[in-house]
């Protein structure tokens, strides 16, 4: 074993080993001086830097990006995409891919807007039944027919939209107030909508980070084989990422249906890239095993402000598309460059 | 002392295919007993364990524990109380090394984990092991060796009744490996079942109570303690025949003094994982670099190979000095120099193509017309790179997946060998590879160099180090301590282990 000579490092790595015997370090890892560590410290947490930036720059451009009321109508109007990029966080970092997430949206807004008549709580329960069933369906052609998940939710998608056509051609109309107020109500000066994805964010953060479940799921994306020869329930672990992806769509969906008042199979259709661009900006990887509740918000906020910001400067919605698309790229490139730092 | 049998094999068989990797065996593993498999690769020792472990379903036969047949699933395995150290690392890179130890049974309460009983239970394990690994560290960043030790550390804490070690020491440096043998002794004392296969068969000899003997898919014989040598083990895992083959001669005589082929003045890399290290090479010289596990032996391999960013120093190839130190692969390739790396599977080979494109893999060019690969000179370029290694030309179609360690080996020597660099870097060469190919490799090694290419080798083991090298860099915390002549291999491990230790100075 070497012993690292440079006092800094020292004092580095002796904070990081806060509560362990003393003599412990950072095994083998690179030693670094206090620049590098800072430097390595600001790749990994890029994304928040990149943040501040972007709000900063916002708020000189328009004075009004920080006030209350904006910063409440980019949660509000995002709520819905939110959660639907919640569930591809799950997915991903298990290491699979759900592109039928677009589809669940539009089918949980339909049935939620078809349920509505009969009660807040049947609308939910509505949603739910249908996240699930679509959810265990991606889960079962992955897991037991064997289907590499990326093939099988593109078919899946489509299947998911016919039968959401089937269940209805045209738009469903929501006329219950108690379940249009979910859209509009404000509780405590916060939109209910914001709440409910708000409660979710932090359940599923808990879950994913804190649990055993949680755990299983990094261990999967990380290294499939290694979970096989773990003994661990590999199929059981990468169906249930589908029933939460499922679940999140279609709750989404309902949230859509209570915000424009209607239900329409084909709501969820440009959801699907657009949460994925937002969990990937966030930096979780696309690869499996790496990435965090936490950094699915900061892109969630990071696209969603980028889109507020246009608007309020009034640019045309093409300038808009060319600048999301770059930050997805230069999101994706600046993360491959750490990536290449660290190994 | 051993007690009743706790693992029985009852005839198993398995197939793959055509070949048949373990043809009706049958044996026992007691609990407190520490059995020994061994035999050359592919005699079937790895695939029983796998067997045992449930990693691989049997085609006939059974696995019974304590009177219970096993169900073949890894998972059904581990529910009876059997922990398996693989011999390929199933580690998660991204995940710190205290999340790997717990891979198969994170701790938690009600499902929410419990860090704090980890964090505990971790830190005695590797008191215990006497390794201070961070446990926040991403395993990914850890040395082969430190991921071996995770493994190990894996399996040990799961309270296991038995306990399987699949080359537990190959990729160790010798405190680990002495570490890895007192911890193996502890879990007998607990009256642990231990099976392990090794190719190291002093190891075999000092720690095994059973020792059951593979060839050819069958067991050949057991043995007892103190009831065998290392030569009756040779005897019965290759056949009385090969035993008796004589040892090479040594003594190769003194290359004449010429401008060596490559100069290495002042290497360093920036977080001082090596530095100031200088050296010169001589065409058909073979240099070894010996040191424990951390000393930079392997930094300074890869450093050469272009594979370390942050490297400096002066680097002159024949006479002619590099503009800078080579900083990609490519880079060094181009200046002559080739990296035959330490993990064959992961760094080296393509394990879903065919032997003949792992061979031909760095010039494919050569088998292309105008970029058009014909498939008839790429095996005949193929199979006359790698017949010299003794590869059997009839297997270039094989998909290097199926190949024994050995013959991966060879196909990496013969990708090589064609592409003919000036120096060839060798990590680890005979890693993971039964005896009898083992001293194959290292004649090959030879031959490239009696052809006139200079060889570094690297290696753990330092007998080997001693058995191949015109010259030995002996490397410590990063720098080079001392610079031996072997020429005349008259020096033996009780020359080197000192220095490297860094109980005998050298002026």
């Amino acid at each position: 074993m070497q012993v690292s000579a440079n006092p800094q490092e020292r004092e580095l790595v002796d904070t990081a080993s806060a509560g362990l015997p003393s003599g412990w370090r950072r095994w083998r890892r690179r030693e670094s001086g206090p620049a590098q560590f800072l430097l390595e410290l600001a790749l990994q947490y890029s994304v928040i830097i990149a943040l501040v930036v972007l709000m900063v720059v916002a708020q000189i451009l328009y004075p009004g990006f920080l006030s209350v009321t904006n910063i409440w109508n980019i949660l509000s109007q995002n709520a819905e995409l939110a959660l639907v990029a919640l569930g591809v966080s799950y997915c991903l970092i298990a290491g699979v891919f759900d592109l039928s997430v677009g589809s669940i949206v539009g089918l949980g807004s339909l049935v939620a807007a078809q349920e509505a008549a009969h009660g807040v709580a049947v609308a939910f329960l509505a949603a739910i039944v249908a996240g699930l069933a679509a959810g265990l369906i991606n889960a079962f052609v992955v897991t037991k027919l064997n289907v590499n998940a990326f093939i099988a939710t593109l078919g899946t998608q489509t299947v998911f939209l016919g039968i959401a056509t089937i269940f209805s051609t045209t738009t469903i109309f929501a006329t219950n107030p108690a379940f249009l107020d979910i859209g509009t109500e404000k509780a405590l000066g916060i939109p209910a909508i914001v709440v409910i994805v708000g409660v979710v964010f932090a359940i599923a953060a808990f879950v994913l980070h804190k649990t055993v479940y949680g755990r299983i799921l990094f261990i999967l994306g990380g290294n499939a084989e290694a979970a096989r020869l773990a003994g661990l329930r590999v199929k059981a672990a990468r169906g249930s990422v589908f029933v939460v992806s499922g679940l999140c769509a279609a709750v989404a969906g309902l949230l859509l249906a209570t915000v424009v008042g209607n239900g329409q199979a084909t709501y969820g259709a440009e959801y699907t890239l657009d949460a994925y661009a937002m969990v990937v900006v966030g930096g979780t990887s696309l690869f499996g095993g790496e990435g965090a509740i936490w950094r699915t918000v900061a892109g969630v906020l990071i696209i969603a402000m980028t889109q507020n910001l246009f608007e309020s400067l009034a640019l045309p919605g093409s300038a808009q598309d060319l600048v999301i698309g770059g930050v997805l790229i230069l999101a994706v490139a600046l993360d491959a460059f750490a990536r290449g730092r660290r190994t | 002392m051993t007690g009743a049998a706790l693992i029985e094999c009852a005839r198993l068989t398995k197939d793959y295919g055509v070949l048949r990797a373990l043809d009706g065996v049958s044996l026992d593993i007691r609990s407190g007993e520490i059995h020994a498999l061994v035999g050359e690769n592919g005699a079937g020792k790895s695939t029983c364990l796998g067997l045992i472990g449930g990693r691989i379903a049997p085609t006939g036969g059974s696995v019974t524990i304590d009177g219970k047949v096993l169900k073949a699933s890894p998972r059904a395995s581990r529910e009876a109380g059997v922990a398996s150290v693989h011999q390929e690392l199933t580690i998660v890179p991204h995940l710190s090394a205290q999340a790997n130890v717990f891979l198969a049974r994170p701790e938690g309460r009600l499902g929410v984990l419990s860090e704090a009983r980890m964090r505990a239970q971790y830190v005695a394990l590797c008191e215990r092991f006497g390794v201070p690994a961070h446990p926040d560290v991403p395993a990914g960043r850890l040395s082969v060796a430190g991921q071996q030790i995770l493994e190990v550390l894996r399996a040990v804490g799961s309270g296991a009744r038995a306990v399987l070690f699949d080359e537990p020491t190959s990729a160790l440096g010798p405190s680990e490996r002495a570490a890895l043998i007192s911890l193996i002794r502890d879990l007998k004392a607990q009256r642990v079942a231990i099976a392990f296969v090794s190719h190291n068969l002093d190891e075999v000899t000092e720690l095994a109570d059973r020792v059951t003997v593979f060839r050819d898919g069958r067991v050949t014989r057991q043995f007892e303690r103190g009831s065998f040598t290392k030569q009756d083990l040779i005897v019965a895992m290759v056949g009385d025949e090969l035993a008796a083959r004589p040892k090479e001669s040594a003594a190769k005589p003194v290359p004449a003094a010429e401008e060596p082929v490559l100069q290495v003045r002042g290497l360093g890399i920036r977080n001082r994982a090596l530095h100031d290290v200088s050296f010169d090479l001589r065409r058909g010289e073979i240099l070894g670099i010996a040191g424990l596990v951390g000393s930079g032996r392997t930094s300074l391999l890869s450093a050469l190979a272009g594979a370390q960013l942050y490297a400096r120093g002066q680097l002159t190839v024949d006479g002619r000095r590099a503009r800078h130190w080579p900083r990609t692969p490519a880079e060094a390739r181009r200046l002559g120099l080739s990296l035959l790396p330490e993990d064959r599977k992961r760094q080296g080979l393509v394990l879903t193509r065919s032997a003949g494109e792992n061979v031909m893999l760095a010039n494919l060019r050569d088998a292309a017309t105008a970029g058009v690969i014909s498939t008839a000179r790429l095996r005949a370029l193929a199979a006359r790179a790698s017949t010299p290694f003794g590869f059997d030309s009839a297997r270039l179609t094989t998909i290097a997946r199926n190949l024994s360690g050995g013959n991966q080996q060879k196909l990496m020597l013969a990708r090589w060998a064609s592409a003919r660099p000036k120096v060839l870097l060798v990590d680890e060469p005979t890693r993971g590879i039964d005896v009898g190919a083992k001293a194959d490799i290292l004649q090959y090694l030879e031959q490239l160099a009696r052809d006139g290419m200079s060889v570094i080798v690297v290696s753990s083991e330092i007998e080997e180090v001693l058995a191949i090298s015109d010259r030995i860099l002996v490397m410590a915390k990063g720098a080079k301590v001392a610079e031996l002549d072997n020429r005349s291999r008259d020096m033996t491990v009780n020359d080197i282990l000192p220095i490297a230790f860094g109980v005998t100075q050298v002026q």
